[in-house]
């Protein structure tokens, strides 16, 4: 988002900040690594919006296609939906940026509300009961049998969108529309069925932790079952377990989808025509315009923001 | 996960010390950090050097040729080079090293005074003018028409350089050997005539540090 909303200035950190997107999934999946070689985050979807950002970054340098095909094919790779994926591949392999007199309009939408965290109630799977088994073994040095009740944990919940995408005109009347790039809904819902066990694990690993502390403490002190300590113990035993909350914070400003199309036009001053379509192509709101001087051989790129119900706010426009 | 490990952890987490990054400046002289997982300064830092130390030694101006009308000697004329772009052939994604490695070796061949560097804005502005790609330069109407460009920018040329970084991976289980090659290429515009000079280096990788005391030490049972 922030080599996004640079794009839409200067630009001239929007390279450094792909780099370190790219570097930050690695390093996410990576210290997730188990000694046992396993790795649940492996199975993590990779977000192409990054490669994308730098392979288009590196494409208008007219110099490095090399790392822009690289970059483009982690894309076409990553995101197989990604309609263009192959034909930035093949331009980047083969081609050129742009041909002489044009320049190139490359424009982001953010579509629809990101998805968000409830808690849900879940029943221990026994992947997460053997793993909390685990967890516990650890601390304490024995085993001890891990709780199997229901607990409460966070879930990823997405929200349904009826905005499909953006469709862009041009003056002399080419039509283009957005295609995702990156699905935020579906990455979340992803990684976190992942890494659920886990989750599950943990939590069921700390109420079993909370338990066997009362139950030892009433142990130490030989409190003698029925008694009014024990029972005072076990009182606050069971309001200590109740303050176990399901982590529901995220980041609540995401897209659900971010989408992107490039478009190729003559250099000089255009109006382009920006429109919210639903999935029968069908126009929701009202179209906006965005004024941009493309200039020969350079990008000009446009950020859309499209929640729900059309455009909201004026397209930003930057170039490099 | 050990007992100790356990505790340690969660001092460290209970410290909130699980967020916080630490950073030095390195001195001239203190231990430089290796990658673990790809080639960093280590690998490219040599490479560059040796490459570009080779290729400049053969282009050393020789005996001087030309003499004034008072018999002065005088010394031959600079070589212009454009140093076109760094290619990444290797197995891995080189990420900032490419502008860095770009810039080490301009800054070489600027320093040395065997040859003249074309500022690289007037190489990216002739490149993005001609719509050439770095690799269609080797076409001998394309090199003419980029040199031609180039004269009208008031930058003439007499070289193409090109870098170009390729590896070669050997795997032993899971222990893995990686090759790297870094080549500097001169392309006479005028003749299509190269010059070529590279420099190696091979880095192993180990899954542990007992794979990597064994690799390093030659006693070491095999």
């Amino acid at each position: 988002m922030l080599a996004l909303a640079d794009l839409a200035h200067d630009g001239d950190d929007a390279e450094a900040y792909s780099l370190q997107v790219i570097d930050k999934q690695r390093q996410i999946v990576e210290t997730a690594a188990r000694d046992d070689g396993g790795n649940p985050k492996a199975a993590y979807p990779q977000i192409a919006l990054a490669p994308y950002l730098r392979g288009v970054l590196r494409e208008a340098t007219h110099r490095d296609y090399d790392d822009a095909a690289r970059h483009f094919q982690l894309v076409a790779a990553w995101q197989p939906d990604f309609t263009a994926g192959p034909v930035h591949v093949s331009r980047a392999t083969d081609g050129v940026h742009s041909q002489r007199g044009s320049g190139v309009v490359h424009v982001f939408a953010l579509v629809g509300h990101g998805p968000f965290k409830a808690a849900v109630v879940e029943m221990p799977s026994s992947l997460s009961v053997a793993i909390a088994g685990e967890l516990l073994a650890g601390p304490l040095g024995s085993p001890l049998p891990p709780t199997i009740a229901p607990i409460t944990v966070p879930r990823v919940v997405a929200v349904p969108s009826g905005v499909a995408g953006l469709r862009v005109r041009t003056g002399d009347g080419q039509a283009v529309g957005t295609e995702t790039l990156t699905d935020v809904s579906a990455l979340a819902i992803r990684q976190q069925e992942a890494v659920l066990p886990q989750t599950v694990a943990r939590a069921v690993a700390r109420r079993t932790l909370k338990k066997g502390t009362i139950f030892g403490v009433q142990q130490g002190l030989g409190l003698s079952r029925g008694s009014l300590p024990a029972v005072a113990l076990d009182v606050a035993g069971v309001a200590w377990e109740a303050a176990e909350r399901a982590d529901t914070r995220c980041w609540s400003t995401l897209p659900a989808t971010i989408q992107a199309c490039r478009l190729e036009i003559p250099a000089g001053r255009h109006t382009l025509s920006l429109e919210a379509v639903d999935r029968g192509a069908r126009l929701l709101g009202r179209p906006t315009t965005a004024e941009i001087d493309v200039a020969d051989g350079r990008d000009t790129f446009i950020v859309v923001h499209v929640p729900e119900t059309g455009i909201v706010g004026r397209p930003l426009v930057g170039g490099r | 996960m050990h007992r100790r490990g356990f505790l340690v952890s969660t001092v460290l987490a209970a410290c909130g010390c699980r967020t916080a990054q630490f950073a030095r400046i390195v001195q001239p002289g203190d231990d430089l950090m290796i990658g673990s997982h790809q080639a960093g300064q280590e690998t490219f830092r040599p490479l560059v050097q040796e490459a570009v130390a080779k290729l400049l030694a053969r282009h050393v101006a020789g005996p001087v040729v030309q003499a004034s009308f008072d018999g002065e000697q005088l010394p031959p004329p600079v070589k212009r080079i454009c140093f076109v772009a760094v290619e990444n052939k290797s197995a891995e994604e080189i990420g900032d090293f490419k502008e860095r490695i770009y810039e080490i070796i301009d800054q070489r061949i600027l320093e040395s005074e065997v040859f003249e560097s074309i500022n690289r804005r007037f190489v990216d502005a002739g490149l993005r003018d001609s719509r050439l790609r770095p690799d269609q330069l080797m076409v001998p109407e394309n090199r003419r028409s980029f040199a031609a460009l180039m004269e009208q920018q008031g930058q003439p040329i007499d070289y193409l350089l090109y870098a170009t970084i390729t590896s070669g991976t050997t795997r032993e289980n899971r222990d893995y050997q990686r090759d790297y090659m870094l080549t500097l290429e001169l392309v006479d515009v005028n003749t299509g005539k190269y010059d070529k000079q590279s420099a190696a280096i091979s880095k192993g990788y180990h899954h542990s540090r007992l794979s990597r005391w064994r690799a390093a030490n030659p006693l070491a049972p095999k």
